[in-house]
């Protein structure tokens, strides 16, 4: 930023030819080797401060250029790579019941209506492993249902009404040569014996979660009749240290459901426990609440809904990770989302959004493990990738020629499994970087899982795997606009007037002290100011809330009394102070002010605020207070800024031709109306970029609302209430993230918006200040 | 009056003195956050007195204990006396403020605190003794 008059200046003075003809004499007349000398010092500077300006320009550019590399793998879309063909020999005889890819992608599994788990190398379909699980003699499965993918924890519904649970896990060693080596497992936690469920009649669908040493294990029979099983673990000291030997203790407790629900096709239990869902095949659900049925009480039915529209049939329900969202998928190619909500106190199934996503019927959906990602299959063999959060279709193309069995994606997302009917199976690698990230989940409003309406929330982590991530940006641009505009509201008047003050009417005296002693707040760290607006500025304010409002009305009274009574003294009292001393006569005003308004706050708190303006504002007022609130910061960062415009505007001010000043003050105008009517337009250019580089600033500052907030992001104008800022959350955050993560790349995203904000800016400053410039240059 | 009034108006005078004003208010700004600075930093170089008084409040029974305490002044603000009356001490509502201070004791094994408000009116008998040594345990 060049300063507006400074230039000018320097340019008048290089262009003026010396301080006198000899001295230009003598120049022209040197030594022809000094002249070389004098003429190669010229060429030298010349390109030193070419390379410099050029560099500064560069640098610009290559931290503009960073950005961008950082952020644009945001916006790349997915990619799907067929890697290999095969079919597995061992298992053509049995129908699938689960398919499923470890972590690594090196192992598949393959799990059989024969109650064999066949293991497989996903390369190239080679035999790894395969374990018969052994049922009761004479049973069938008739029914099977994974509590999660994650867990690994699945369970088959047997014709003779019981239930046997089984897992399969992939264990991880290295040895000693450090080459990783994963074998799988087939364990039962539960014990190698059948549950009974339903006594008798055959399980025909059966529901499993497992939550924190809990497990509920839920069956209905043809007929409609519901068991529930509910198997709590009995853990002490010593079970986590018995390796394989002995079995744990379980307490398990079977109770039926009072009310029938007839036509059930599918049975899903919660990921919190709390409901039960029957869906029928014309895709109508029933809700049921658990916990009264789990302790024997009677049940109703909560709630009926019909998922889709009348002649539509669900292809395949789904659980979203998290165990929130049911994923509904139908044969008109739509794949819709619900999940819980409340419609005037009565729990109810809500359709957050619908992907419409393929004019084919869906056969197969796969949510992701660790995100908030499924994967569609249609019947014409085109696979969609659907991120829900962002509402985003990250990838959509015909690829299989046939529609498959089922598919299979891998915890990491990144290689997916298709099994088709004459049991082929194939393998496709998946790029999906970032599917979290479209327009409407940084800028929109976005309807999160548990939320009763669509609403700006950023909240980039949590402690658990299967949390729903928000991005949206809404939240921190409007903190950082607040802080800026609280900062600006204290700074902008208080350093525009001071401006005009010192660069017109004070004694030059004076003003040499002055202006460098405002300019040393410039200097000061922020983090000092932050550290101290936090830890000092904060409860002071919350302890004199009355004083510093009061202050607002007792400061210009006092001052503009002073004045009054000053110009009735008289005047040989008078003339011992010239004109341009205001402000030091000033002084003791101010301390009085302040003093004043202090002083008498407590006085007129007890009298109109109980004592305390503080509690009054809440319990009176209903506004929320935080300590650490938008006044806090306004006047902190408010304080940051004064120096900047200050500076800028004083020296616009001062360097106002004074042959202007001199010619309206002879033809009889004040020394005020030469002021604004003369002054100030000429100096409008250098006030106007003074306040925008002092906005600029405001935005950009980090330490002091970082410290001096308490960094909640929320979305509400109250002053007494904090925010967090862009600036502030790329500081709190970007040491946490993961390198690349989406989470690191939408810090960085930010990082470009402020980058583009303040540029953008600065720019649009520099524009309007040369209009103005060029305005008021005829003058 | 009204005429002075009106003169001192159409002078201009007001605004320039307000503009004045803003220049004194940004320097009292700046001077005071270095004295704020200066105050709280050189703390640490000169320890507070450690005073020794007897402590009195008004409590709940009758009989009314007085507690011998040793420490140093950190702080001192005034407070509505419904919210001392509030907090479980029987002072005079009829007061509108009391004024309290917050003192160092140190020793937080033997006083369970550190630190510990008192009501300024009910010390009595204040002397800083000679003898007294501050010592820092380190744990």
């Amino acid at each position: 930023m060049s300063l507006p008059k400074g230039s000018e200046i320097d340019r008048k003075e290089a262009m003026s030819p010396g301080r006198d003809g000899s001295e230009l004499a003598s120049f022209l007349s040197g030594r022809p080797y000094r002249r070389k000398l004098r003429y190669l010092y010229d060429r030298l500077a010349g390109v030193l401060i070419a390379v410099g300006g050029i560099g500064v320009v560069i640098a610009i550019l290559l931290i503009f250029v960073y950005l961008l590399y950082e952020v644009i793998p945001l916006f790349q879309s997915a990619d799907v790579q067929q890697l290999d063909e095969y079919t597995l020999v061992q298992t053509q005889s049995a129908d699938l019941l689960h398919l499923a890819v470890e972590e690594q992608s090196q192992i598949g599994m393959r799990l059989g209506d024969d109650a064999r788990a066949v293991f497989f190398s996903v390369a190239d379909g080679s035999l790894i492993d395969a374990v018969q699980i052994n049922l009761p003699a004479g049973d069938l499965i008739t029914s099977f249902a994974i509590d999660s993918e994650e867990s690994g924890l699945f369970t088959f519904g047997l014709s003779s009404g019981k239930a046997l649970i089984a897992q399969y896990d992939f264990e991880t060693t290295y040895d000693t040569s450090g080459l990783r080596k994963i074998e799988p497992i087939i364990s039962f936690p539960y014990g190698e014996e059948a549950f009974d469920l339903l006594s008798g009649s055959a399980v025909d669908q059966i529901a499993v979660n497992v939550r924190s040493d809990v497990l509920i294990l839920a069956g209905v029979d043809s007929s409609g009749n519901t068991n529930l099983l509910r198997i709590t673990q009995q853990r002490n000291l010593f079970s986590s240290f018995n390796f394989g030997g002995g079995q744990a203790d379980f307490d398990v407790e079977q109770v039926s459901i009072s009310t029938q629900i007839p036509n059930v096709d599918k049975l899903f239990i919660d990921g919190d426990q709390r409901w039960l869902y029957f869906v029928s095949a014309r895709g109508r659900l029933s809700l049921v609440e658990l916990r009264p049925a789990l302790n024997g009480e009677n049940t109703s039915v909560a709630e009926e809904i019909d998922l889709l529209e009348p002649g539509r049939s669900p292809t395949q329900i789904s659980f979203l990770l998290g165990g929130i969202s049911l994923l509904v998928a139908d044969d008109g190619g739509t794949v819709s989302q619900w999940f819980l909500g409340t419609d005037d106190g009565r729990v109810t199934l809500q359709k957050v959004r619908a992907f419409n996503s393929s004019p084919a019927p869906i056969v197969a959906v796969s949510p992701e493990q660790r995100r908030k990602n499924f994967i569609t299959v249609d019947a014409e063999g085109y696979i969609g990738i659907y991120n829900t959060t962002a509402q985003r279709r990250v990838f959509y193309e015909q690829l299989l020629d046939v529609a498959p069995r089922a598919i299979a994606i891998a915890p990491r997302g990144d290689t997916l499994l298709a099994e088709f009917a004459d049991g082929r199976i194939s393998v496709w690698d998946v790029y999906n970087e970032h599917p979290e990230v479209s327009f409407s989940a940084l800028w929109g409003k976005v309807w999160y899982e548990n939320y009763s309406e669509p609403d700006y929330i950023w909240q980039s982590s949590a402690a658990s795997n299967d949390f729903e991530p928000k991005y949206s940006l809404v939240p921190l641009a409007f903190g950082t606009l607040k802080a800026a505009f609280y900062a600006m509201l204290l700074a902008a008047p208080l350093a525009i007037c001071g401006a005009i003050f010192t660069g017109y009417f004070m004694v030059p005296v004076m003003r040499q002290q002055v202006k460098p002693l405002i300019e040393l707040m410039e200097a000061m760290p922020t983090v000092v100011l932050g550290f101290l607006a936090g830890l000092w500025l904060a409860p002071f304010i919350e302890n004199n809330l009355l004083g510093i409002f009061s202050l607002l009305f007792v400061m210009p009274l006092g001052i503009l009394l002073a004045s009054f009574l000053w110009v009735q003294l008289p005047e040989n009292i008078r003339h011992t102070v010239p004109d341009g001393w205001e402000s030091a006569l000033l002084i003791p005003v101010v301390i009085a002010a302040i003093y004043f308004a202090f002083g008498f706050s407590s006085i007129l708190e007890g009298m109109f605020f109980g004592g305390d303006m503080r509690s009054w504002v809440t319990n009176d007022l209903g506004i929320a207070y935080d300590q650490r609130n938008a006044l806090v910061v306004g006047l902190a960062m408010g304080f940051a800024v004064i120096p900047t415009i200050f500076s800028i505007a004083e020296d616009a001010i001062f360097n106002v031709p004074r042959h202007l000043s001199y010619g309206s003050l002879a033809l009889g105008a004040t020394p005020w109306q030469t002021m604004y009517r003369v002054v100030l337009p000429t100096a409008s250019p250098g006030i106007f970029s003074g306040v925008m580089i002092g906005f600029g600033r405001a935005v950009g500052e980090t330490m002091i609302v970082l410290m001096a907030t308490g960094n909640t992001p929320i979305m509400d104008m109250n002053i007494f209430e904090g925010m967090r800022t862009l600036a502030a959350n790329i500081a709190v955050e970007v040491p946490e993230s993961e390198v690349a993560s989406t989470h690191y790349r939408i810090l960085f995203l930010a990082a470009l918006a402020l980058f583009m904000f303040t540029f953008v800016f600065n720019t649009l400053a520099e524009i309007v200040r040369q209009r103005l410039r060029n305005k008021y240059s005829t003058i | 009056m009204k005429k002075k009034f009106l003169h001192w108006i159409e002078s201009g005078t007001p605004w320039i003195w307000a503009n004045a004003g803003a220049v004194t208010i940004c320097l009292l700004m700046v001077v005071g956050l270095l004295l704020v600075l200066t105050v709280k930093g050189m703390v640490h170089f000169w320890p507070a007195d450690v005073v020794r008084a007897d402590y009195s409040p008004p409590s709940q029974s009758s009989e009314v204990q007085s507690i011998e305490i040793i420490g140093e002044f950190v702080e001192s603000e005034r407070v509505p006396a419904s919210q001392i009356i509030f907090s479980g001490i029987p002072v005079d509502a009829s007061a509108d403020y009391y004024e309290r201070n917050l003192v160092k004791l140190g020793n937080r094994d033997l006083t369970g605190s550190d630190f510990s408000w008192v009501l300024t009116d009910f010390l009595h008998d204040l002397e800083y003794p000679q003898n007294v040594l501050v010592l820092e345990r380190m744990e």
